[in-house]
């Protein structure tokens, strides 16, 4: 634990170090943020509802998203160099190491837009009226599991740079695909395609089933949440470790 | 006494993805690409005592990092076994990661964006040190390293040579009883060359450290190391004291002279004209026959000197002597 404590201190060290660069980039996420929900409240003005779904329904998923996303780059964004990594070699230092890879991999940068979607995610929990005793456990939950989430299916589509080189670029575009089904009304989505969203897509955790949690509280769906976020996690981490041993080091021989 | 490095028969074979030519081929290498094996290191087999200094060099492709990757624990070999301090270390990795201490020319460990200061606090919980003994031996190595005044510096605003002081001392923070440094001085200019080797030869002899080193400087295992190991094409061809290489194959210099005169003859033994233009003479000199600086001497005497270079022969060169002896 003081391992972890001192690789997160220092990744944010390290991210606050360009100070004009910080500011810049968290600001203009929180706006990017803030107009895109502007945007939505403006549909919500003509059209009450989508099948059901409602503008505090949409803050309440817009606020999940924006704080689990914005947690999962603060702490985690050197996921997005793991492919680049392992394709030219750059998890040697890692491996000469007495931790664990992955980790210090992914605990190696933080984004500082992170800070705006993680400003703007607790803006929203307080505005919907979230961060009351009853609901804040639950508030922290779904961000942490959501992020959890994130970083796990970063990881996973990373991590196929093992057998197919660098992935940057489709790890990208996936985890993009994740963030926009996440930040969708859900009412929109039925039969086989909202299946996909709680099983190939890891979307419906981190979007819908928080909104839902948070609106009518269940034992039942906090426990999927939670499920859903460690069975990912491990799954992220036995694909890493498949993949680990094809490490070539970037050899130019690979 | 049980050796620090002990390796038998090591093999690491890549499979090679052709790319063949033409639209047929490049459409053939999207769908199934036509691959070929590679043994990057063919049979490698050597023993290192502790505390003893030894090069491995060879040209680019010969298979020296690749080795020393299986040694530390990067790479899964073919075949083969290797110990480091009695560690298998591609399946004992994390506890041989305690021990051994690494640095790779081209990589760094530093932090970028912070002083290197921040990195060396990150390490000591890396590598479980407490806080007494991480300042002391932090302490020991600033002073050894002189990098006092670039602790506070962000690295991204070093030089490359500062910068590599300073992984060098992140490598040593653990005290490891085995170092590998991969092309430790490539990139660096000639006086951060000599600094770094007379450092990490220093370093190894009061920690009493083995140190095993990858160059194709011939500078760097003349100064550093005490054995070298010669590898080539993945098989090793030359494991001998490194006085001995110095005797038959590193005897020769290369001197160039750039003088006032337009001309400058020297008849000393062993040395031999290859080269000449208007004030300019490049000598070849078997220092075995007449030191560097009886040369010079006779240099400054013959004319006035503008300048002056003295290289090594370069690695290729050594290789080609001592495979060209071997068969």
């Amino acid at each position: 634990m003081r391992y972890l404590g001192a690789l997160l201190l220092t990744n944010l060290k390290a991210s606050v170090a360009l100070r004009g660069a910080f500011w810049a980039r968290a600001v203009f996420m929180a706006l990017n943020n803030g107009i895109m929900l502007v945007l939505w409240m403006l549909f919500f003005l003509r059209y009450r509802d989508v099948n059901g779904w409602r503008a505090a329904d949409t803050v309440a998923i817009y606020a999940v998203t924006a704080t689990a996303y914005g947690l999962a780059v603060i702490l985690g964004h050197g996921v997005t160099d793991l492919a680049r990594r392992i394709h030219e070699g750059g998890l040697d230092a890692f491996l000469t190491q007495p931790k664990d890879v992955l980790l210090q991999c992914v605990a190696s940068k933080s984004e500082a837009s992170g800070w705006g979607d993680l400003l703007s995610g607790v803006v929203l929990f307080a505005v919907a009226g979230h961060l009351a005793p009853a609901t804040l456990p639950v508030c922290i939950v779904t961000a942490v599991s959501g992020a959890a989430i994130f970083l796990s299916w970063n990881v996973m589509f990373h991590s196929l740079a093992f057998w197919l080189g660098d992935t940057t670029t489709v790890s990208r575009q996936a985890i993009h695909f994740v963030l926009l089904f996440s930040l969708y009304p859900s009412t929109i989505f039925g039969g086989w395609l909202k299946l996909l969203l709680f099983t190939a897509l890891p979307a419906g955790f981190i979007g819908y089933l928080p909104v839902d949690l948070l609106h009518r509280f269940s034992w039942g769906s906090l426990l999927a949440v939670a499920a859903a976020a460690v069975g990912y996690v491990a799954l992220a981490a036995l694909v890493f470790r498949l993949g680990l041993r094809r490490y070539q080091s970037g050899s130019r021989f690979a | 006494m049980s050796p620090a490095i002990e390796v038998t028969d090591l093999r690491k074979v890549f499979r090679v993805r052709e790319r063949p030519k033409g639209l047929r081929g490049t459409l053939r290498y999207l769908v199934s690409p036509p691959t070929r094996d590679v043994a990057a290191v063919d049979g490698v087999s050597f023993r290192i005592e502790p505390g003893e200094r030894v090069a491995f060099v060879g040209p680019n492709g010969a298979g020296k990092s690749t080795t020393i990757k299986m040694l530390a624990g990067i790479l899964h070999p073919t075949d083969g076994i290797a110990r480091v301090l009695g560690f298998v270390p591609w399946t004992e990795r994390k506890r041989l990661a305690y021990r051994i201490g690494t640095v790779f020319g081209q990589r760094t460990q530093l932090w970028y964006h912070l002083p290197a200061k921040d990195t060396f606090a990150l390490l000591a919980r890396v590598y479980d040190q407490d806080e007494a003994t991480h300042r002391r031996r932090l302490g020991d190595l600033v002073d050894a390293f002189a990098v006092g005044k670039l602790l506070d510096t962000p690295v991204r605003q070093l030089s490359l040579g500062e910068r590599m002081r300073c992984e060098i001392v992140a490598s040593l923070l653990h005290a490891p009883q085995v170092l590998f440094l991969d092309e430790p001085t490539i990139g660096l200019d000639v006086t951060a060359k000599a600094t770094i080797r007379d450092l990490v030869r220093d370093t190894s002899r009061r920690d009493g450290s083995t140190v095993l080193l990858t160059s194709h400087d011939t500078g760097d295992m003349e100064r550093v190391c005490d054995r070298v190991l010669v590898i080539h094409d993945g098989r090793l061809l030359l494991d001998r004291p490194i006085a001995d290489l110095r005797r038959t194959y590193i005897r020769r210099k290369v001197v160039t002279l750039l003088t006032a005169d337009e001309r400058i003859s020297l008849a000393l033994p062993g040395v031999t004209v290859t080269e000449t233009a208007p004030h300019r003479t490049v000598l070849e000199v078997d220092v075995e026959k007449t030191p560097i600086e009886a040369v010079v001497q006779a240099a400054l005497h013959a004319s006035r000197l503008r300048d002056l270079t003295v290289e090594d022969p370069p690695m290729e060169e050594i290789v080609q002597a001592i495979y060209a002896s071997a068969s």
